[in-house]
């Protein structure tokens, strides 16, 4: 049995979160409690927990609006946070765009899941700090996509977070966007019900996006409706065929924004990666699956 | 935000786009720019009010060029700089599209045309 880290466990219920409590101390660690969102969010900012466990469903905000909130500031954007769901519950209803927690869990819950999540929160933190991370959130966009400008303006709040020079947030930010709208438009085909999934890290070396969609996948090799390398027209006539509107350069255009780009053999989650100037100046290359 | 703006000059259409093309510009500005490219006459497209163009925006462009090339029309691309320069050149259209740096020059050539 491990323990000793702090756990804020946030929940209006007295009961509720009385049982939590006492679950993980019994587990070792030390639990506090906040009976509200913006309690919470001033605890975690005073003194960061280690951990949070958050219900969704909060008397003054949302445990979106909590996590919102954290993963947004320098000084919290590491907890990990374990969100506690019903299936029921209206906040659990998409927003169109809204930062997500670590990991989730449905109530009613087995005691023993919940601390078996606690612990993975807990160890992704390790994770984390073993890759050097000092920043890292998880965004989820519904496909249709009308939160386009929230989307833009979330991505600029997170680059306040890092390091990068201009140039460089102008070509992530730009292979990210294509990306994500490809995710939306062909992984999810506009389907509001499914959801983009917007995994951003920063470290010591590197700003990385990992963007997935809920469909099928497909075949990154076989895309006769997008541009290739060599003949940058020559998927125009296809596409006209089709009915498609002129385009399909996202891929080819992402690809020369950034230092690493692949696609996962299913095809329905893409990595980007670009390295900070001095990493890249030793030597790193672009790879694909 | 996308913007659309038409002139003439010493009889030269000159279409001024501005802002930021990717879906939700191009959705603004699609109706006007698709009737000003359907005339035979020269046709210059100005980006040097565009900030940021993505495929979408890249798909008008390239959708205006093929329609001038069907009916021997010529156009004219002017004022790329910056990111959007790098990303027509990273799609490898500055081969593809007629691209003269400068708008006077542009104008010039198209009066010549």
């Amino acid at each position: 049995m491990r323990g000793g880290e702090r756990i804020l466990v946030v929940e209006d219920d007295a009961d509720l979160s009385e049982l939590l409590r006492e679950l993980l101390r019994s587990e070792g660690y030390h639990a506090d409690v906040a009976p509200d969102g913006r309690t919470a969010v001033r605890a975690a900012t005073q003194s960061p927990p280690d951990a949070l466990v958050l219900d969704v469903m909060l008397p003054d905000m949302t445990g979106f609006e909590v996590c919102q909130s954290l993963k947004l500031h320098r000084a919290t954007n590491l907890i990990p946070i374990l969100m506690l769901t019903a299936l029921s519950d209206g906040a659990s209803e998409r927003s169109g765009l809204r930062v997500g927690a670590n990991r989730y869990l449905t109530k009613p819950f087995d005691p023993t899941d919940l601390l078996a999540e606690v612990r993975r929160a807990l160890d992704h933190r390790h994770e984390l700090a073993g890759r050097k991370t000092h920043t890292s959130v998880v965004l989820q966009l519904e496909s249709d996509c009308r939160a386009r400008g929230q989307l833009n303006d979330l991505l600029s709040e997170l680059f306040v977070l890092t390091p990068l020079t201009d140039e460089e947030i102008h070509h992530i930010r730009y292979a990210a966007l294509e990306m994500i709208e490809n995710a939306a438009e062909w992984g999810n085909r506009r389907q509001r019900d499914l959801m983009v999934t917007i995994d951003y890290e920063v470290t010591d070396e590197l700003v990385k996006f990992v963007i997935a969609d809920q469909g099928p996948g497909f075949d990154p090799t076989d895309l006769p409706h997008a541009a290739g390398d060599c003949d940058p027209a020559a998927h125009l006539a296809f596409r006209e065929k089709l009915g498609l509107r002129q385009g399909g350069f996202g891929i080819l255009i992402a690809r020369g924004m950034v230092d690493e780009f692949a696609y996962n053999t299913r095809g329905n989650q893409v990595t980007l990666i670009k390295y900070f100037r001095k990493k890249r100046s030793s030597g790193a290359h672009e790879t694909s699956s | 935000m996308a913007t659309l703006a038409h002139t003439n000059i010493d009889g030269v259409r000159v279409l001024r786009l501005a802002g930021i093309l990717n879906q939700d510009g191009v959705d603004i500005i699609r109706s006007e720019f698709t009737a000003e490219i359907d005339d035979a006459a020269p046709l210059v497209i100005d980006l040097s009010g565009v900030d940021i163009i993505h495929t979408p925006g890249i798909g008008i462009l390239l959708g205006a060029h093929r329609e001038r090339q069907k009916v021997g029309a010529r156009l004219f691309i002017t004022g790329a700089s910056g990111g959007v320069a790098e990303v027509l050149h990273t799609c490898r259209l500055d081969r593809v599209f007629t691209m003269i740096p400068v708008p006077a020059d542009a104008i010039e050539q198209a009066r010549q045309a």
